[in-house]
């Protein structure tokens, strides 16, 4: 088993050059100059002589090659350093070997993932801020999707033909079809804002007012309210995906040999179907986790986008509008990542929950 | 409708039979419409005796057996008419009409099964142990403590050795001989009365099938239980039933009545699968009465077997059917047909002289694994193999599975390149030849396949797949040339010129395989492997391709590599038989330190013995050979309480 | 060894039909073509859900092609002052530039006459000043949108883009994917291992936020923007055509009769195109509908997000964006996402029905 984790952990080198590469490729073909648009932003501010704008080229390295570019980019990616606590609220990266000594009490360590062209914040801190939104929303919908959609598939299964499994497969097809867009809209404009039914908040996930003062229930109580509708836009999709697929590994499984050996063992028909058809058809079901992922990134942009969430999603589409490209790779990247990581865990638990998947004699 | 025979030395038992099936019938629905899978099927299971039902696929055997469980699909299949009479514990009930949901009463507590496919008839995700625990406490108010200790006890008398290791492990750790014994194990877990082994040994290498029909008949005999055996094979049923009933659809009977193919008909071929003849196991073999049941018992080679040509049920029943008696034991029968050689290969030029040799041949896959998937051990198919092919012979390659027969037929032929050694095709050495030099000696090495399903390709007609490789080699000028070539190949291999432009699926197998003899024959070879080439077919279609190329081969002077793992087989049609094995298969069949000793040599596949025929099978010098000889199943039953009594 | 009985019943079912054809007499009689193809095709037409898809997908089609008849501000045929216009939707002549519909009918003469689009009289950047955001009327069928254009108008011409994008997407998919995929499937190996990496690295990367990025930095304008769509999504998306048809190849590979090929000496390029491909293609066929399906989709996506079709073109995704910023506006958000919807699900049902149609158990 640990010789295929490490196997794989090995091959996700190439794949991390691969996706940081194509990165860099679009960051390139954006060519803008970070100099241009920072002063187009006014932090510098007045007329900037030829020197400067020279060596805040230097600065950004951008009178390297590519390839040396490329590989400050690759670095910046992988390196840790130190982030001081300069003044109160303003950060600045030291570029400076990892080493807990050179942290003082008032540092921390942390990925350095450059800063943003726009104010001059550690991209880290960005990305710390909106992480955990979509990953909380991609988890809570994904959890729903499946606390849903595997009764659905073995009921579907179960009862093939009948009444409620054609029922549940027409709407489960249509819902497999709608545009999470339309139906983040549709609720939007019924359930939000008070021109139809004011049952929810229009934007955010969470209050912006008075939202410090709330206690902890009351906290999680306003999140849970705000993002309702976004776990609902978010979820449907992936539930309609992973109960048609329950359905159809349910009806292949029941039709396997070793289940007419668990009938002619005299077991009932429940045992039958929630022993061992259950246990071989949630097999395939657990991998679909690694590939759901991707699928949940790119949805929660689109509701993000939407509900005005500020995830990963959300700052990214508003990075490409000042533009502030560098932060957009960053994002890109560091969740192109995060994605590979998710996918070997579920290739890790797909080898767990499956005993004739060895891995390999190692183990 | 014709009525079965019915021996008289079945003689009606005083008590009444524990199980009894009257006039059953079963039928599928499908899209093409209704089959009558079963059809008016009547018999008796007394108890403690051992019934088999024997018949070819589509007979409607196993049906009958899945019919009394009820464990046929649905939606598939029903039940229309007639009753399963079963009388177990003091009480008398119609199974057949029951309703579904109280079957599990019944189901592996007075009526167990075995399946014939081990590798897919057990739970992948859950333990053996934990399986057969399962069916104890399913039917008793055993503990789990208690019902694990069961578990053991039977797999201990399945005769499993480490019970408490194969307990904690999961079906794809265990061999095939072994996944059957523990689907023993958990059918006895209720001391049923009956066993329904449905076709148990089937996948399984003859040694093996050995021990499993041992154990059988050993867990019969001690508990004293009925059993009901389906199964294609004859030789099966001589070596472990009482009584027999051959079942066979009508549409087969067709040649009885002098008719042929495609011409309508009345009552009698509509009807579906049913008994034509019952009888206890020594009449069935010695005095059989229907034409069908003598055809199944001359149509299959056996050892006795010294004819040139094997009659084929079709002949059979047409030659009944024009009032000829014939014996169907005489192991000289032969009946004639039409499309017979009508020269000797033995007339052809360069007959016997050498036409292959292979030296010293090592097929070595790499196994890879680790980080870095680097070979770090290999798999040894073919581990130094010398053999000399004569021209016009037939070199019979018989072997249990993983002894490397299959790949030394594919290295003869460079489909797979070996690691060390030489193929020499009339003094040139073919394993120094590229991929180009090697393109024309292809043509005059070819290859027939196995699976008649997956050897055609579905989306080209038999035309397009037989003028292929004339294309491929540029024979026979033009594509008019081709297309009669074609024209005369299709009529050779006894089919009609105007199948050529139909496709694959609407053919049944052994017609496939008769498209593929052509298919080979096209490109005009002169050496032919065939790979398991009838295995897959019902014995009375693969004694009509037998002949086909005994035929052929007289008529082209063809040279065979003939592999197969049926031993009666190629006794038949090979010249001489070579006996493949390797140190992981006769391992298997020792115990303690003699399978060490075995293991340690590490030996892959290689030549264990190779002989005429009738000087092997007569006397058998390695003593694998010897094992493997031994557990062919009996051709009749004489033979098999003979080999018994020399066995106790 | 013999298969279980059960499957041969199956097998004898499905050969039957074979025997009771009629057969001809002379050798070469009249063929009776069974190819794999038609019988696709027939199993296809027995579902009705495949034959509804594929009515809906030729009416869409329809609507496409015929957009400037069904919705124009100009109309198809027009008689005015003794002159004749054929086709001025298509053509819009200068002398009739400072028209449209609307404005025309009060400048008709008595003597003249016009055949007006048969379903919207405005164009697809016509603005009516008079009638902003204005809610579904007699006027604009579907209501209007924040700058007083006809919703109806862009929800009709708005089909011709998300054709558009979707099938050139998809075919671009399908040529890299195919390529890709039959490569790896077939050499296996080193050329497999570089192929799948590649593969991993696109299904990794948030495709969506990439393909936002680069039409941010390219910005084209009209239909380059189209045709940047068309190709980001096809370049992202093959991954899942290359790895059915690998998959695929590997299965078909195995097969003894791509091995009878081989041993009778057939070259790589002759096995892949004559036996492996044609075998393998079908599954390619099926996720490719439904890829057209997910292509529409994402193509709403983007211009939702405003990083799609300018709002110069009338596309159904960005009315939809309009509806974001004016949640009082139903009709913005309906109209077109039910349009989307419509498409998307002819397409799977298409899907679908295909599926059904190429059951692996005909392909014995």
């Amino acid at each position: 088993m640990w010789q295929y984790i490490v196997r794989r952990l090995l091959l996700m080198i190439p794949t991390f050059f691969g996706i940081t590469f194509v990165c860099f490729l679009v960051l390139r073909m954006a060519n803008v100059d970070p100099v241009a648009s920072q002063m187009e932003m006014g932090l510098q501010g007045g007329q900037v002589s030829q020197e400067a704008i020279e060596h805040l080229r230097r600065i950004y390295h951008l009178d390297k090659p590519w390839y040396e570019q490329y590989a400050r980019l690759v670095v910046r990616l992988t390196r840790p350093v130190c982030i001081d606590y300069l003044e109160e609220g303003q950060f600045t990266s030291a570029w400076r070997p990892m080493s807990r000594l050179a942290c003082g009490n008032q540092s921390r360590i942390s990925l350095d993932l450059g800063t943003s062209w726009r104010d001059g914040r550690p991209i880290i801190e960005i990305i710390a801020e909106a992480l955990p939104i979509t990953v909380l929303l991609a988890l809570l919908s994904l959890f729903i999707a499946y606390s849903i959609a595997i009764p659905l598939g073995i009921y579907s299964a179960v009862r093939q033909y009948s009444v409620g499994d054609q029922i549940s497969t027409v709407v489960v097809f249509m819902l497999y079809s709608l545009p999470k867009f339309w139906i983040g809209t549709m609720l939007l404009i019924f359930f939000a804002g008070g021109h139809y039914l004011d049952w929810f908040p229009l934007q955010g996930w969470h209050s912006f007012e008075g939202f410090e003062e709330m206690s902890l229930g009351e906290r999680i109580g306003d999140v849970a309210w705000h993002i309702v509708l976004p776990l609902v836009t978010l979820s449907y999709n992936a539930f309609a995906a992973l109960s048609r697929y329950m359905r159809t590994g349910m009806l292949e499984v029941i039709r396997q040999d070793y289940i007419r050996t668990a009938r002619a063992k005299g077991l009932s028909e429940k045992t039958v179907v929630f022993k061992h058809a259950l246990r071989n058809s949630l097999i395939p079901i657990i991998t679909m986790l690694g590939l759901l992922l991707p699928f949940m990134v790119s949805g929660s942009v689109v509701v993000e986008f939407i509900f005005g969430i500020r995830g990963m999603g959300g700052v990214a589409l508003e990075a490409i509008r000042l533009p502030d490209y560098p932060l957009v790779i960053t994002i890109v990247a560091f969740v192109s990542l995060l994605t590979m990581l998710g996918i070997l865990i579920s290739d890790i638990l797909y080898g767990v929950v499956d005993p004739r998947i060895s891995y390999g004699k190692g183990s | 409708m014709s009525q079965p025979f019915i021996h008289s030395s079945v003689v009606q038992p005083d008590t009444r039979p524990l199980l009894s099936i009257d006039n059953l019938k079963t039928y599928f629905h499908t899209e093409e419409g209704r089959v009558k899978a079963v059809d008016g099927v009547t018999l008796a299971v007394e108890e403690g005796k051992t019934l088999g039902i024997v018949g070819e696929s589509g007979s409607g055997k196993s049906v009958t057996a899945l019919s009394v469980t009820r464990l046929i699909p649905e939606e598939q299949g029903r039940i229309v008419g007639g009753h399963i009479t079963w009388r177990g514990k003091n009480e008398e009930v119609d199974l057949g009409s029951i309703p579904i949901e109280e079957m599990p009463r019944y189901r592996g507590a007075e009526i167990a099964m075995i399946f014939q496919e081990p590798m897919t008839s057990l739970n992948p995700v859950f333990k053996c142990g934990w399986q057969i625990a399962e069916a104890i406490t399913q039917h008793t108010s055993t503990g789990w403590d208690a019902a694990r200790k069961r578990a053991i006890e039977l797999l201990v008398e399945v005769g499993i050795d480490k019970p408490e290791k194969r307990m904690n492990q999961y079906p794809h750790e265990l061999s095939g001989g072994m996944k059957q014994r523990v689907m023993i194990a958990m059918a006895l877990a209720c001391d049923p009365k009956l066993l329904i082994c449905d076709e148990p040994t089937t996948a399984l290498d003859v040694t093996i099938q050995q021990q499993i029909l041992r154990l059988i008949a050993r867990l019969q005999r001690e508990r004293n239980m009925a059993v009901l055996f389906i199964t294609h094979d004859l030789g099966v049923v001589a070596e472990i039933t009482d009584f027999v009933a051959v079942m066979c659809p009508g549409e087969t009977l067709r040649m009885l009545h002098g008719q042929v193919e495609g011409e309508d008909d009345g009552d009698n071929f509509d009807r579906g699968g049913h008994i034509v003849e019952f009888g206890s196991v020594t009449d069935i073999f010695t005095n059989p009465q229907h034409p069908y049941t003598k055809g199944l018992i001359a149509c299959r080679p056996s050892l006795k077997t010294r004819s040139r040509r094997l009659p084929t049920i079709n002949d059979f029943l047409r030659a009944e059917s024009e009032g000829m008696t014939l014996d169907p034991t005489d192991p000289t029968l032969e009946i004639d047909y039409p499309g017979r050689a009508t020269v000797s290969r033995e007339d052809m030029p360069g007959f016997k002289e050498t036409l292959i040799e292979v030296k010293g041949v090592r097929t070595w896959f790499p196994i890879q694994s680790g980080i870095w998937q680097r070979a770090l051990d290999w798999d040894r198919a073919v581990d130094g193999v010398d053999l000399t092919i004569p021209r016009g012979m037939t070199i019979g390659l018989v072997g249990e599975s993983g002894c490397g027969k299959t790949t030394l037929g594919r290295t003869i032929l460079q489909l797979v390149r070996p690691r060390e050694g030489q193929v020499l095709f009339e003094g040139r050495d073919l394993t120094t030849l590229s991929r180009t030099e090697l393109r024309p000696l292809r043509r005059r090495l070819q290859i027939i396949f196995q699976d008649p399903y997956s050897s055609l390709n579905p989306r080209l007609t038999i035309e397009d797949a037989i003028v292929e490789p004339m294309a491929l080699h540029g024979l026979y000028g033009d594509t008019k040339g081709r297309r009669e070539r074609a024209v005369w190949l299709m009529e050779r291999v006894g089919l009609k010129p105007d199948h050529l432009y139909r496709y694959p699926h609407e053919f049944s197998g052994g017609q496939r395989q008769r498209i593929c003899i052509a298919r080979t024959l096209a490109s005009e070879p002169e050496f032919i492997v065939c790979d398991e080439s009838v295995s897959a077919l019902d014995v009375s279609i693969q004694a009509e391709v037998i002949n086909l190329l005994l035929d052929l081969q007289d008529e082209m002077g063809l040279t065979y590599l003939f592999i197969t793992h049926d031993l009666s087989v190629v006794k038949y049609v090979s010249d001489v038989v070579v006996v493949m094995s390797s140190s992981r298969v006769m391992a298997d069949l020792y115990e303690g330190e003699e399978r060490e000793k075995i293991l340690r040599e590490a030996r892959g596949g290689h030549i264990v013995e190779m002989k005429h025929p009738d000087e092997l099978y007569r006397n058998p010098e390695h003593p694998y050979t010897r094992k493997l000889l031994a557990a062919i199943p009996a051709g009749d039953p004489e033979q098999a309480s003979r080999k018994k009594a020399a066995e106790a | 060894m013999s298969t279980s009985e059960s499957m041969m019943t199956e097998k004898k079912a499905v050969a039957e039909p074979a025997a009771k054809t009629p057969q001809g007499e002379g050798p070469l009689a009249k063929p009776v073509k069974r190819s794999y193809w038609r019988m696709v095709g027939r199993q296809f037409w027995r579902r009705r859900i495949s034959r509804v898809g594929l009515y809906v997908i030729a009416l869409i089609f329809l609507m496409a092609f015929s957009a400037d008849f069904l919705a124009s501000d100009k109309p198809v045929l027009l008689h005015m002052d003794g002159k004749t216009w054929v086709f001025p939707n298509l053509t819009d002549p200068s002398d009739l530039r400072r028209y449209d519909n609307n404005t025309l009918i009060d400048v008709m003469g008595p003597d003249d006459w016009a055949l007006m689009p048969l379903v919207s009289w405005w164009g697809v950047n016509n603005h009516d000043f008079t009638a902003i955001l204005e809610a579904p009327s007699r006027r604009h069928l579907l209501g209007t949108d924040p700058s007083g254009r006809d919703v109806m108008t862009r929800v009709i011409h708005g089909t011709r883009v998300s054709l558009a994008v979707g099938i050139l997407a998809v075919s671009i998919m399908v040529v890299v994917g195919v390529l890709l995929g039959s490569l790896a499937g077939f050499y296996g190996g080193k050329v497999d291992a570089v192929i799948m990496r590649i593969v991993e690295i696109f299904l990794c990367i948030p495709t969506m936020l990439l393909i936002v990025t680069v039409l941010a930095i390219l910005a084209p304008s009209g239909w380059w923007m189209v045709v940047a769509m068309m190709v980001c999504i096809g370049l992202t998306g093959w991954t899942n055509i290359a790895r059915l048809i690998r998959g695929e190849i590997f299965k078909v590979k195995a097969l003894e009769y791509v091995q009878a090929s081989r041993a009778l000496g057939g070259s790589d390029v002759r096995i892949i195109l004559r036996h492996v491909i044609p075998n393998s293609i079908s599954p390619v066929l099926v996720s490719a509908t439904f890829g057209i399906a997910s292509a529409i989709l994402l193509e709403g996506a983007l211009s939702f997000l405003g990083f799609g079709i300018p709002p110069d073109m009338a596309s159904w995704g960005g009315i939809l964006t309009a509806a974001r910023g004016n949640i009082s506006a139903w009709w913005l958000a309906i109209f077109p996402g039910f349009a989307i919807f419509v498409t998307v699900t002819a397409y799977n049902l298409l899907g679908e029905g295909l599926r059904d149609a190429i059951d692996p158990r005909l392909k014995t």
